[in-house]
């Protein structure tokens, strides 16, 4: 059913929510998977995709306290919720399933 | 070390971004702007955050309105279920369209008109503020002339007795005038002696020389560029001519060009092809065109300090005309002075001596209300068709309803349909009008064009703009009332079908076909009577026969001298040599002109009466034999009348409402007795038979016949075939030999008169188009109406036939209901158009007479119309199968 599965950036997301742990906010997820991944994200995708996974309640937000860095404005702190964390390891579990699956001579070449 | 990014941006994010997020995302976005500044500088860092902010907008999720997705898709499914409900009545929909289009077509067109001819010398800077002299001469209580022209010591002297006069500029006009440049003769049709204020009044644009100098010194001239040209070979630049001396008719003195001006826009009342400096005037004609309190042929323009009422002046100009010309002491009438705002000199054609060219602005007030009748004959059909429609999509909206649909939510429904086929039909009409433009213009003999209405603003708002929401909010008026008839109705009641339309929509529907009918007769009676007066205008005996008379203009070149008389005499007996012609006149007017006037006549009849007004016109002695003049007493005048001294010029002949005003008894008592003017005596010799000497739109007035020649008079040519080239050259040749230097020109008299109608035949074909395009669309919506009539009776047909009634039963029992709202219809628009038509003719001294065969010849046209369309609709149905329409739902 549409919502319960991972899209390949909303899993990327999410696990660098986990990742960033208590201090993921939207620069420094796009920057982080900017380095991780390299690959190139805009901000808003980024906020758009959060706010995706917060309406699935697979993350939750905060506002932290303001900060001088940021002219005053606080930011909006996410975390994994529990149900983000089965989300994850569904998609691992099936994905190693999908693995270990493969037979030996299929990649022999 | 923080660095402020755009505003405006971030004001764009927290206005479409949700509450909620907007300030994550502001800060993320001031974040990203910080590295960007250290990093690529301000400039790559401000593309940047505009990039990243607008990048924003872009998902849904984080924009602001969430339920704007159920209305968009609402709005969607409106404009689809409209298109589909379009497309499957076809009829219906033609016929709306059709209605709309043309009524919207014709509205544009006359809008062009409208807002062309109320353009007028809007472009002076300070135009508010800029005002006419008016003067209105009273001799023994009674109006003698309403004239704008006036004494040239008028201007001056306002703005040295009024504060309120910030400044003036006077002027005087001039037709007809030689220039020669290098050898070649170039004609100047209309030419202003204007002071050296004009070109700083006015805001013509000069394209060379200074407006503050080039006309303050005599023989200095300015040209309009075309006149300019014409004095040019190929592109020589305008700069050259500036400097350069041109001769202006015998003048011996050649005049300096000093200036070039911009072709004058097309909305100028005042229009020349030429400015030569005032002084310049006044060297020629002497101190008088200064300081004269007692002759009037000039103009004055004034421009009122800011913040000054020009009612304020009323009382004081009052007191200004008795206070210089103490009650006729000066000039032998009463002088009273207005002021006419400069935006209303186009626009008043009561005027006598006009400078430029007027047009009757009650016209163009008839014209915007013709449009916009039309408009409304227009909406009137969408809303008489769409109510009854509205009740076949009864079920439509029942199902919405039961669907949940709000009332709001039905209305705008019925809004967006409308809305769509009222624009489909704007820019259907855009494009035909775009079409039709020159054959409309052609029609008109106007200028006219799209970019009239494009430019045009009414009070500062933009009139496409304006356009725009009056269609827009009449569209929603107009979808309003089936709107709300539906709604009114009980669902289940629509869903079953078992509803039925009662009381006010029968009468509003009735209503609307009485007004339809009645604008109808008002317009096709009116065509029917216009077009009649033109026939009777052009036929009427004018008591002088202007048939076959070749007018050739006279010599601005000339000199007065002892040898004129006898050159004329000269040149008339050798013009009339000429194979083809009969006889040749010479006079200063000739018919369909307005005369000079002579005021402060003494008659020897009566002496109270020695303040009279009468016209003059200077004629030789060939005049009245040529032009079938009728000698009602006396003789008519001998070359022994003429005499090169003007003191020993003494007989007059004048005409027979003459002689009514000079109090003489009848034409005979009249001859040999005397009528002083001019300071002297004169003997009545003759009397002519009353002649139309102007347009019909004109009495016939007193007319005095002065036998002196002038130089720059008329040579009015009597021929016996249809002249050709050769004749034409053979009289040009005697011309050139006679009047060397002068620019030779011709018109046929008759054709030059009838230009006195044009107005009026113009109007006569425009309203006769309109009038078409009204009963069209009327048609259209009777049409329709019909049609939705014998839809609902299908069932009550088929039963009355298979029951044994025939066609002339069904026939009558269908068209009682018509019958009757035409007879109301008549019975409220024939009175009516008989008072408009009786007004219109009031315009004409004399009009055709309004029969009542006129009314009865336009009902019967229309009446032709309905009926057709009636017996059409009705034949149809009741020729159909009884079975078929039984059958039937």
């Amino acid at each position: 059913m549409k919502g319960t599965n991972l899209g390949e950036l909303e899993e990327i997301v999410l696990l660098v929510v986990a990742n960033l742990y208590d201090n993921a906010y939207g620069i420094l997820i796009k920057t982080e998977i900017e380095e991780k991944c390299k690959r190139s994200i805009t901000i808003s995708t980024v906020h758009n995709v959060l706010q995706r996974l917060s309406e699935k309640g697979y993350l939750e937000s905060r506002y932290s306290d303001p900060t001088p860095e940021r002219g005053g404005k606080r930011k909006l702190l996410f975390r994994v919720t529990a149900s983000g964390q089965e989300a994850l390891s569904i998609s691992k579990e099936m994905r190693d399933a999908l693995w270990s699956g493969i037979p030996k001579l299929a990649f022999d070449k | 070390m923080s660095h402020q990014p755009p505003k405006i941006l971030t004001s764009l994010i927290t206005t479409f971004c949700k509450r909620s997020l907007w300030e994550a995302i502001e800060g993320d976005l001031y974040e990203l702007y910080q590295g960007d500044y250290e990093e690529v500088g301000k400039k790559k860092a401000r593309a940047n955050y505009f990039f990243n902010a607008v990048a924003f907008l872009r998902y849904q999720r984080l924009r602001k309105t969430q339920n704007s997705n159920t209305n968009m898709s609402l709005m969607k499914n409106y404009v689809k279920v409209s298109f589909r409900d379009l497309l499957r009545h076809k009829t219906f929909t033609t016929i709306n369209l059709i209605g709309l289009v043309g009524g919207m077509t014709v509205s544009l067109l006359i809008l062009q008109y409208v807002f062309f001819e109320t353009s007028f010398d809007n472009f002076h800077k300070d135009g508010d503020r800029i005002y006419r002299v008016i003067n209105d001469r009273y001799q023994n209580g009674e109006l003698v002339q309403h004239g704008t022209i006036t004494y040239p010591t008028i201007g001056p002297t306002l703005k040295k007795d009024f504060p309120e006069v910030e400044a003036y500029t006077r002027m005087t006009i001039s037709w007809r005038n030689n220039l020669t440049y290098q050898g070649e003769i170039h004609l100047s049709d209309q030419m202003l002696w204007a002071d050296e204020h004009f070109l700083n009044f006015f805001s013509f644009e000069l394209l060379e020389g200074d407006a503050k100098t080039c006309l303050d010194a005599p023989y200095k001239v300015v040209l309009t560029e075309t006149q300019a040209r014409a004095l040019l070979e190929g592109d020589q630049p305008l700069s050259e001519l500036i400097g350069e001396l041109i001769d202006f008719n015998d003048t011996e003195i050649p005049f300096k060009i000093t200036g070039i001006l911009n072709d004058l826009p097309e909305n100028s009342h005042l229009q020349f092809d030429l400015l030569a400096s005032y002084k310049t005037f006044i060297a020629r004609a002497g101190e008088g065109a200064d300081n004269s309190w007692g002759w009037s042929d000039f103009y004055h323009y004034v421009k009122l300090q800011e913040n000054v009422a020009p009612a304020s002046l009323d009382q004081k100009l009052a007191d200004f005309g008795v206070r210089y010309f103490k009650e006729g002491e000066v000039s032998g009438g009463e002088e009273e002075f207005y002021l006419q705002p400069l935006a209303k000199a186009h626009l008043d054609h009561l005027m006598e001596y006009e400078i430029g060219e007027v047009t009757n602005g009650k016209v163009i007030w008839l014209m915007l209300a013709v449009a916009i009748f039309i408009m409304v004959i227009a909406w009137i059909n969408y809303i008489n068709l769409n109510t009854s429609r509205a009740i076949q999509r009864a079920k439509e909206v029942g199902v919405r309803k039961s669907m949940g649909a709000q009332r709001r939510q039905i209305v705008s429904q019925f809004i967006v349909e409308t809305l769509l086929v009222n624009l489909l039909s704007l820019v259907v009409s855009l494009i035909i009008v775009a079409i039709i433009q020159p054959f409309f213009n052609q029609l008109t003999g106007e200028l006219l064009g799209l970019g009239i209405l494009f430019g045009a603003s009414i009070a500062g708002i933009p009139f496409p703009l304006l356009f725009l929401f009056i269609l827009i909010f009449c569209s929603t008026l107009i979808a309003l009332y089936p709107a709300y008839l539906i709604n009114k109705f009980n669902t289940q009641d629509i869903i079953k079908g078992s509803f039925r339309l009662k009381g006010e929509i029968v009468w509003l529907r009735k209503g609307l076909v009485v007004f339809q009918f009645c604008i109808a007769i008002i317009l096709i009676t009116a065509s029917i009577t216009i077009s009649r007066q033109v026939t009777y205008m052009v036929n009427k005996d004018l008591g002088i026969d202007i048939n076959n008379t070749l007018v050739l203009h006279g010599p601005g070149n000339a000199q007065f001298d002892s040898t004129f008389i006898p050159k004329i005499e000269y040149f008339k007996t050798e013009l009339g040599k000429l194979s083809g012609v009969e006889m040749v006149t010479a006079s200063n007017r000739v018919v369909g002109e307005q005369m000079g006037r002579v005021f402060q006549i003494k008659s020897s009849a009566d002496p109270e009466a020695n303040n009279l007004t009468s016209n003059f016109i200077f004629t030789d002695h060939q005049f009245t034999s040529l032009y079938n003049v009728e000698m009602v007493a006396g003789r008519a005048f001998t070359a022994g009348d003429h005499n090169m001294d003007g003191r020993n010029v003494k007989n007059i002949l004048v005409n027979e409402e003459a002689i009514n005003l000079l109090k003489f008894a009848n034409a005979s008592d009249a001859v040999g007795k005397s009528v002083d003017f001019w300071g002297k005596t004169w003997t009545i010799v003759g009397v002519v038979n009353d002649f139309h000497q102007k347009s019909l739109h004109s009495p016939i007035e007193p007319i005095f016949m002065i036998p002196y020649y002038e130089t720059g008079q008329y040579y009015s040519l009597k021929l016996t075939s249809e002249p050709n080239e050769g004749l034409l050259s053979r009289v040009q040749g005697l011309y050139d030999q006679v009047f060397p230097g002068n620019y030779f020109d011709y018109y046929f008299l008759k054709d030059q008169y009838l230009l006195n109608y044009q107005a009026d035949v113009q109007m006569g074909k425009v309203s006769q188009v309109f009038t078409f395009l009204s009963i069209l669309i009327a048609s259209l919506g009777l049409y329709g109406l019909i049609m939705m009539t014998i839809l609902k009776r299908t069932k009550e047909i088929g039963v009355r036939k298979v029951l044994g009634a025939n066609l002339t039963q069904i026939l009558s029992i269908l068209t009682k209901e018509f019958l009757l709202l035409i007879g109301v219809a008549m019975v409220i628009g024939v009175p009516l158009s008989y008072l408009l038509l009786n007004k219109w003719q009031q315009g004409f001294a004399y009009a055709n007479e309004l029969g009542w065969d006129t009314i009865v010849l336009g009902i019967a046209l229309i009446l032709t119309v309905y009926f057709t369309i009636i017996l059409f609709q009705v034949k149809k149905i009741s020729s159909n199968n009884p079975v078929e329409s039984l059958r039937y739902e």
